[in-house]
C-alpha cells in the first residue's frame, strides 16, 4: 500500500518523515560519539539551586553517575527535565576525566511564571483596575515570556484608548520572585486626561438627518452645548443607539458601524466617523390576527438580527406560531410572504389563520406500571386548565418535549426499548374547543445489572464510593447510569489528586436475557500533589489572616475542591475582591505542583447612600402639642440613609462601620467593630457597637437612645444562629402624649443593663419567600441592677413559624409569637396608678401591630392605651397568631394571599385572654381579630407586597379633642371631655417580602 | 558538584556540548543532535554532502517540527498503531528490490548506520502515517469527474509526446487517485501551518550557528 507507488501523498509524506524513525535510534553531535560508554564520574548542575530537589532530579534524570555514559540518555534527559516545565534551556555539557571517564553537567535557565498582574496608577473608571489586569491577558501560573509583557502592554493602551485616554503612558515594571519562579507584574499608567467626543462624520446613505443621529448617539449632552467624555460604555451604547433610532424608523436593516475615532492632542477630542447604511424600510406586518407590537419584536428575530433571510422569518414563524398556541389557540397556522424591495421599501406579512382558541381540559398517563402517573406529570411541561393556567399549557413543541421527558426518563432506568407517544384529541367529551391529551408509555423490558466488576482501582480504594453507584447490581442498566457512575468515579479521582483517571465500561449478556454483566475498567494515571501553597497581592493584609484560611498543605493530593473550597474560604474574610487560584504551569510532568492564590484587596473603604419611603398607617402629628390621631392616620416617610465602612481594619479582617438613618420617624447614627472569627472559631463572631437613635415610631412619645454593647454571634449550625448580648443604654423620653399626671415618671431619663440571649432557627427553603420549612426564635433578656440597670425586668419573646405545601400551589404558612416581660424591680418614684399600673419605662415595654405582627393595627398601635389621650402605651405580654394562605394568581409572578391575624399587647402575662368583645372604653386586653386579602409580585429580592385588613373588633377608646395644653387646662380644673374614638377597621400594608 | 565540575575544567580545559535544546513546541523539545542527525539523514536520501549551516539548520529544524505536530495529533487522535506484520512484509520487500541477498542488504544498512530493527520500525510509523492522512484528511477531499477530465486535458494529453493518446475511462481511476492524494497533501500541508500558529513554538538561536 505505501510502497506501491500509485500513492503519491503517502510518499511525499513517507519522504518528509523518513528521519523520523530513524531519529528514534539516538541521534549525536559530531564529537560526542567519543564519550559513548566512558564512565560518568559526577554529574552536576548550573547554577547549583535547582527548581527541582535532588530526589526529583534523581528520579527524573536517565543519567546516572558512576555508569557508563549512554548519548541517548543525553537526549530523553533534556527531554524529560524539559518536559517538567521547570526549565526554559538546557545545555549539556562533557569533559574528559582521565581516559575512560567523564563528567556531565547540566546548565540551565529556569522558566518562569506569572504571578500577580496589577496596574497602579490614578486611573479614573471606567476602565477598572479589573478591567485593565484582564485587558493584559496575563494568565496567573501560566509560563512568563518578554514578549508577552509587550502585547500586555499594549492591550491595555487599547483599553485605555477605548475608554479616551489617548494619551495615556503604560510601563511595566517586573519583578522576578525568589519564589516558585513567579514573576509579579505591575502596569505604572499615566492616563492623561480623558478625551471628549465631538461632532461625527457621517458617511454612506443614512436616510437619517444628522441631527437625529447625533441626537441618537446621545453622545452630546442635554441642555448644553458640550460633548461627553469618552469611554467604551458610551460608543457601544451611541452605535446602539443609532440602530435603534433606525430600527424606530422601521429600517430594519440599517448597519451602523464606527470607522475611526480620529483623535485631535490639541483640542484633547476626538471625531468619530461613522459608517452608517439606512436600508429600506422593513414593514413586518400580520394578517389574520393582531399581534402587540412587542410581541412581534420578540417573536421574529428580524428585530435582533437586522437582517432578513428566510431562516429568520421562519424562526419568526414558528415563533409567532408558539405565541398563539400557548394562548390556546392550538391550531394555529402561521405563513410569511416576503415582497422584494420597492422605492426603499420591504413588505413582510405573517398570514395568521388562530383558528378557534381551545382548552387544554384533560391529560392523562397509560400503560406506566414502573413510574407513577404523579411521578411522571411532575416532569412534564403540559398541564390542564386550572385557575392559574385558564386555557392549560399546551402547544405541539411541549407534546413532543414531554414525550421525549418520559422517554428518557425510562430510558434512563433500564427501559430501553420504552415508547412514548402523545394522542391529541379536540371535542373532548363533545364540548367544542377542549382538548385532551393521553400519554401513552409501553414500558417494554427492563434491563437489569446482574453483575459490577471493578478494574483497575489499585491506588485509590474506591470502597467508599462504590456503594453509592447506580450501576449496582440488580439494579436498571442504562447509559445515563453508567455516565452518571462515571462522574462519580473520575470525580472521586479528581478530588484525590488524579486529573488522569481514565474510565471505560464494558458489558457482556447475563445470565437471563434481561440481565448485564457490567465491568469498569480505570485507568487511574499518576497522582498529583501540592508541592506548595503560593499567595499573593497581599499589600495591607497580614499573611497569617490568609494562611490560616489556606488547608491545603504540601504533600496533600491535589485536589480541585480543596483548591476551591480555600479560595471560597478566602472570599468569605469579604476584604478581596478577587481571589484567583491557578495550578502553577498544570501540563507540566511534574507530579507536584505549585498551587496559587493570587488576591486583589478590595477597596478599604466604601460609602453607600440610600433612599426609600415608607406608605402607612404611621402618620399623625409628631409636635408636642398635638393629640390628634392617636390611632395614626395614613402617612408618607421618606427615609435618607448614609454609611461608610472601612474594611480590613488593621489588616485582620475587621472591619469598622458607621451607620446614620434620617427620616421622620427615626434619627439614628451607630458605630459598629466587627471581629469576625474571634478565638480562631470560624463561627463565631464579636461586635462592638455605639448607638445613638431618636425616634418617633411609637406615636406616644419620642425616645433617645444612647447604647453601648457588645454582642457575640455564633453560628451553631447550618440552621441554627446564637446571639448574647449585653447592652447598656441610657433612654430618654419627650413629647410625650398621655395623662400629665405620669409625666414626671415617664419624662425622666432611665438606664438600662440588659443581658441577653437569642436564638433564632431558620429552615425554611427560602427566606424571602418560604414555601415550606419552620423558623423559631426566641430572645431571653434580663435588666437588673446587678447590671446598672435602674429597672429590673424579665424579657421573654418567642416566635414560630411554619409553612406547609397544600397540593403543589398552595402554601399554608401561619406564625404565633408570644412574649412576657415581668418586672422584679421597680423604676425610683413608680407608684401604679389606675391609668398605668406597669413598672416598666415606657420605651422598653413591649410593642406590636402592623404588617408584620397583627395586620388589624397600625405600626405599635396595639394593647393597652392612655385613658386621656388615647395614645398606646404597650403593655408586659403579647400574643400574636397570623394564618395565611399563599396561592399563585396570574402566571408565574403574581400570587395572592387571605389571611387572618388574632393577637393583642396586654397589660400584664395574667392579662392575656382570648375574649373577643371589648368590654368598655377602658379595656384593652381582649383579643382582636382581622382578616384580609394581598397581592404579592416576584421580584429577585422577594416579594412586592401590599396587604389589606379588615379588623372585625377594632378597640374603641377615649381620645382628647383638643391640643395636649387644653388637656392641661382642663386637668387642672378637672373639666376634661373624653372624645370616643376607634382603631379604624381597615388597614393596609405596602412594602418588600412577606409579612413572615 | 558544580565545583568538581570546575575543578575539572580547570585541569583539563575544555568542555564539549553534547546536547542542548535547539527548538521547543509547548512541552516537548527538539535538540540539536536531532537537528545535526536529520541533516545527515536527509544528505543520505538524497545522495548529497550535508550541510550544517544556519540555513541548513533551520530548515532541518521545521521538518522535525512538522514531525512532532503530527506525532502529537496521532497521540490525541488515537490512531492505528499499524501492523508489524505488514511492516515485516514490506521490509522484505524492500530487501529483495534494493540487494540481491540479504548479505548485501544489511551491509548496506550498516554503511548507513542503520539496523534492521530501524528500517523495520520507521516502515511501521509509515503505515501509522498512511492511516493518519487516510483518516484526518482525505474524508475531506472530494474530486468531481470534471476535476478528473480537468486534469486529463490539462496534464494527461500534453505530457502524451508520440503514439497513441491514452484512454480517459481507462485513467479515469488512476488520474482520481492521484488528484486525491494531491489535495489530501494540500489539506495536510493546511493543517501543519495552522498547527504551527497554534503551538508554542521557541528557537533558542545557540542552537542554529553554523557547523557541525
Amino acid at each position: 500500500m505505501i510502497l506501491d507507488g500509485n500513492n503519491a501523498t503517502i510518499r511525499k509524506v513517507l519522504y518528509r518523515y523518513v528521519a523520523a524513525a530513524l531519529l528514534s535510534c539516538g541521534a549525536l553531535l559530531a564529537g560526542a560519539q567519543q564519550y559513548e560508554g566512558k564512565r560518568i564520574s559526577v554529574i552536576s548542575f548550573d547554577p547549583s539551586v535547582q527548581p527541582l530537589d535532588p530526589a526529583e532530579l534523581a528520579a527524573i534524570l536517565p543519567l546516572k553517575a558512576h555508569v557508563p555514559l549512554k548519548l541517548s540518555d543525553v537526549k530523553r534527559s533534556i527531554e524529560r527535565l524539559y518536559a517538567t516545565g521547570r526549565y526554559r534551556d538546557i545545555e549539556v555539557n562533557a569533559l574528559p576525566v582521565g581516559t575512560d571517564q567523564v563528567a556531565i553537567q547540566f546548565v540551565t535557565k529556569n522558566s518562569w511564571f506569572i504571578g500577580h498582574v496589577s496596574v497602579s496608577g490614578n486611573i479614573p473608571d471606567p476602565p477598572n483596575p479589573g478591567q485593565l489586569v484582564n485587558a493584559s491577558r496575563l494568565y496567573l501560573g501560566t509560563p512568563f515570556l518578554e514578549a508577552d509583557v509587550k502585547a500586555a502592554q499594549g492591550n491595555i493602551s487599547r483599553l485605555l484608548t477605548a475608554n479616551g485616554f489617548y494619551e495615556a503612558v503604560v510601563k511595566p515594571e517586573i519583578e522576578y520572585s525568589d519564589v516558585a519562579e513567579q514573576v509579579n507584574i505591575d502596569f505604572v499608567i499615566t492616563p492623561g486626561k480623558r478625551a471628549r467626543f465631538t461632532a461625527p462624520n457621517l458617511t454612506g446613505d443614512f436616510q437619517l438627518s444628522a441631527k437625529q443621529i447625533i441626537k441618537a448617539t446621545k453622545w452630546k449632552k442635554l441642555f448644553r452645548n458640550t460633548w461627553q467624555p469618552i469611554t467604551q460604555t458610551r460608543v457601544r451604547q451611541g452605535l446602539e443607539g443609532v440602530r435603534a433610532r433606525f430600527e424606530k424608523s422601521d429600517r430594519l436593516l440599517a448597519t451602523v458601524q464606527l470607522k475611526t475615532l480620529e483623535y485631535d492632542k490639541n483640542t484633547r477630542r476626538a471625531t468619530p466617523t461613522l459608517e452608517i447604511q439606512g436600508g429600506p424600510t422593513v414593514d413586518i406586518r400580520t394578517v389574520g390576527a393582531k399581534v402587540k407590537r412587542k410581541d412581534l419584536k420578540n417573536n421574529v428575530p428580524v428585530f435582533q438580527e437586522h437582517t432578513v433571510d428566510n431562516d429568520l422569518l421562519e424562526e419568526g414563524r414558528r415563533n409567532l406560531r408558539e405565541e398563539f398556541q400557548s394562548k390556546g389557540f392550538f391550531e394555529a397556522e402561521v405563513e410569511f410572504k416576503m415582497e422584494r424591495v420597492v422605492n426603499g421599501k420591504q413588505e413582510i406579512d405573517y398570514l395568521i389563520n388562530p383558528g378557534e382558541r381551545h382548552r387544554f381540559i384533560h391529560l392523562e398517563v397509560k400503560g406506566n406500571k414502573y413510574f407513577t402517573t404523579e411521578a411522571i406529570r411532575e416532569r412534564m411541561f403540559l398541564l390542564p386548565k386550572s385557575f392559574q393556567y385558564r386555557r392549560g399549557r399546551y402547544s405541539e413543541v411541549f407534546t413532543r418535549r414531554d414525550e421525549q421527558t418520559i422517554e428518557n426518563l425510562y430510558k434512563s432506568n433500564g427501559f430501553r426499548d420504552a415508547v412514548v407517544t402523545a394522542d391529541t384529541a379536540d371535542d373532548y367529551l363533545g364540548r367544542t374547543g377542549d382538548i385532551s391529551v393521553v400519554m401513552k408509555i409501553v414500558e417494554g423490558t427492563q434491563y437489569l445489572v446482574s453483575s459490577l466488576k471493578v478494574e483497575g482501582d489499585e491506588r485509590l480504594s474506591l470502597t467508599s464510593i462504590l456503594p453509592t453507584l447506580s450501576s449496582a447490581p440488580d439494579q436498571p442498566f442504562s447509559e445515563f447510569n453508567v455516565a452518571s457512575d462515571r462522574d462519580t468515579i473520575l470525580n472521586y479521582y479528581f478530588e484525590n489528586g488524579y486529573p488522569n483517571a481514565n474510565f471505560e465500561y464494558s458489558t457482556t449478556p447475563g445470565a437471563q436475557p434481561k440481565l448485564v454483566n457490567l465491568q469498569f475498567k480505570i485507568t487511574e494515571g499518576n497522582r498529583q500533589s501540592v508541592r506548595q501553597v503560593i499567595t499573593s497581592g497581599l499589600n495591607h493584609t497580614k499573611p497569617k489572616l490568609v494562611n490560616g484560611r489556606i488547608s491545603l498543605n504540601p504533600g496533600n493530593p491535589l485536589s480541585p475542591l480543596e483548591m476551591s473550597e480555600t479560595q471560597r474560604r478566602l472570599y468569605d474574610l469579604g476584604i478581596f475582591a478577587q481571589v484567583n487560584m491557578a495550578i502553577q504551569n498544570p501540563d507540566d510532568d511534574t507530579e507536584r505542583k505549585y498551587v496559587i492564590y493570587d488576591m486583589e484587596e478590595a477597596r478599604r473603604y466604601s460609602f453607600t447612600a440610600g433612599f426609600g419611603a415608607q406608605i402607612a398607617n404611621i402618620g399623625g402629628s409628631n409636635a408636642a402639642n398635638s393629640l390628634a390621631d392617636p390611632a395614626g392616620r395614613a402617612g408618607f416617610s421618606p427615609r435618607v440613609s448614609l454609611d461608610l465602612t472601612r474594611i480590613n481594619f488593621m489588616g485582620i479582617g475587621h472591619t469598622v462601620s458607621i451607620r446614620t438613618r434620617y427620616s421622620s420617624l427615626s434619627r439614628r447614627a451607630l458605630v459598629d467593630y466587627l471581629a469576625p472569627r474571634i478565638f480562631g472559631r470560624e463561627k463565631l463572631d464579636a461586635n462592638f457597637t455605639i448607638l445613638y437613635d431618636r425616634s418617633n415610631d411609637v406615636k406616644t412619645f419620642s425616645a433617645t437612645r444612647e447604647e453601648a454593647s457588645v454582642q457575640l454571634t455564633d453560628r451553631i449550625s447550618k440552621s441554627m444562629t446564637g446571639f448574647f448580648r449585653f447592652g447598656y443604654r441610657n433612654v430618654t423620653v419627650g413629647a410625650l402624649k398621655i395623662d400629665p399626671l405620669l409625666l414626671p415618671r415617664f419624662s425622666q431619663s432611665v438606664r438600662i443593663g440588659i443581658v441577653s440571649a437569642n436564638f433564632i432557627q431558620d429552615r425554611r427553603d427560602d427566606p424571602t419567600d418560604a414555601h415550606k420549612g419552620i423558623y423559631n426564635t426566641i430572645d431571653l433578656g434580663l435588666a437588673t441592677k446587678a447590671f446598672g440597670s435602674q429597672a429590673g425586668f424579665l424579657r421573654v419573646l418567642a416566635r414560630n413559624a411554619t409553612y406547609h405545601k397544600v397540593g403543589k400551589k398552595y402554601v399554608l404558612a401561619r406564625q404565633t409569637s408570644f412574649g412576657l416581660m415581668p418586672s422584679f424591680e421597680a423604676q425610683r418614684g413608680f407608684v401604679p396608678t389606675e391609668n398605668d399600673r406597669d413598672p416598666i419605662p415606657l420605651p422598653e415595654r413591649l410593642y406590636g401591630g402592623g404588617g408584620n405582627s397583627m395586620r388589624g393595627f397600625p405600626e405599635n398601635q396595639a394593647g393597652p392605651r392612655d385613658l386621656r389621650t388615647g395614645f398606646p402605651l404597650g403593655g408586659s405580654a403579647l400574643l400574636f397568631n397570623t394564618t395565611e394562605l399563599r396561592f399563585p394568581l396570574l402566571g408565574d409572578s403574581i400570587g395572592g394571599v387571605l389571611f387572618h391575624d388574632f393577637g393583642n399587647i396586654f397589660d400584664k402575662p395574667s392579662d392575656i385572654s382570648f375574649r373577643f368583645k371589648q368590654r368598655n372604653l377602658q379595656d384593652f386586653n381582649y383579643m382582636v381579630h382581622a382578616a384580609g386579602a394581598g397581592i404579592r409580585y416576584r421580584t429577585p429580592i422577594g416579594p412586592v407586597r401590599l396587604d389589606l385588613a379588615y379588623s372585625v373588633n377594632a378597640p374603641k377608646f377615649n381620645g382628647f379633642p383638643g391640643t395636649y395644653n387644653d388637656l392641661l387646662s382642663c386637668s387642672i380644673n378637672n373639666t376634661c371631655v373624653a372624645s370616643p374614638q376607634r382603631v379604624s377597621r381597615l388597614q393596609f400594608f405596602f412594602s418588600i417580602g412577606q409579612a413572615f | 558538584m558544580r565545583l568538581a565540575f570546575f575543578l575539572l575544567l580547570s585541569i583539563t580545559g575544555f568542555a564539549e556540548v553534547l546536547d542542548r535544546v535547539a527548538v521547543t513546541i509547548g512541552n516537548q523539545v527538539i535538540t540539536q543532535s536531532e537537528i545535526a542527525e536529520e541533516i545527515r539523514m536527509s544528505a543520505f536520501l538524497n545522495n548529497e554532502p550535508p550541510s550544517f549551516t544556519g540555513k541548513a539548520k533551520r530548515e532541518a529544524a521545521d521538518r522535525l517540527m512538522e514531525q512532532m505536530l503530527v506525532r502529537r495529533e496521532m497521540e490525541l487522535g488515537r490512531y492505528s498503531e499499524g501492523s508489524p506484520v505488514e511492516a515485516a512484509a514490506m521490509l522484505e520487500k524492500l530487501e529483495k528490490t534494493r540487494a540481491r541477498s540479504q548479505g548485501e542488504f544489511e551491509q548496506a544498512l550498516k554503511t548507513a548506520g542503520l539496523t534492521k530493527q530501524q528500517l523495520q520500525d520507521y516502515l511501521l510509523w509509515g503505515l501509522r502515517l498512511a492511516t493518519f492522512v487516510d483518516l484526518r484528511f482525505r474524508p475531506a477531499v472530494q474530486v468531481s469527474r470534471e476535476d478528473v477530465e480537468t486534469y486529463y486535458k490539462d496534464k494527461v494529453l500534453p505530457d502524451t509526446k508520440t503514439g497513441k493518446k491514452p484512454d480517459l475511462t481507462e485513467m479515469r481511476q488512476q488520474i482520481r487517485q492521484a488528484l486525491s492524494a494531491d489535495r489530501a497533501d494540500q489539506q495536510m500541508d493546511a493543517w501543519l501551518k495552522d498547527a504551527r500558529t497554534r503551538a508554542h513554538v521557541e528557537i533558542h538561536k545557540a542552537a542554529f550557528e553554523d557547523g557541525e
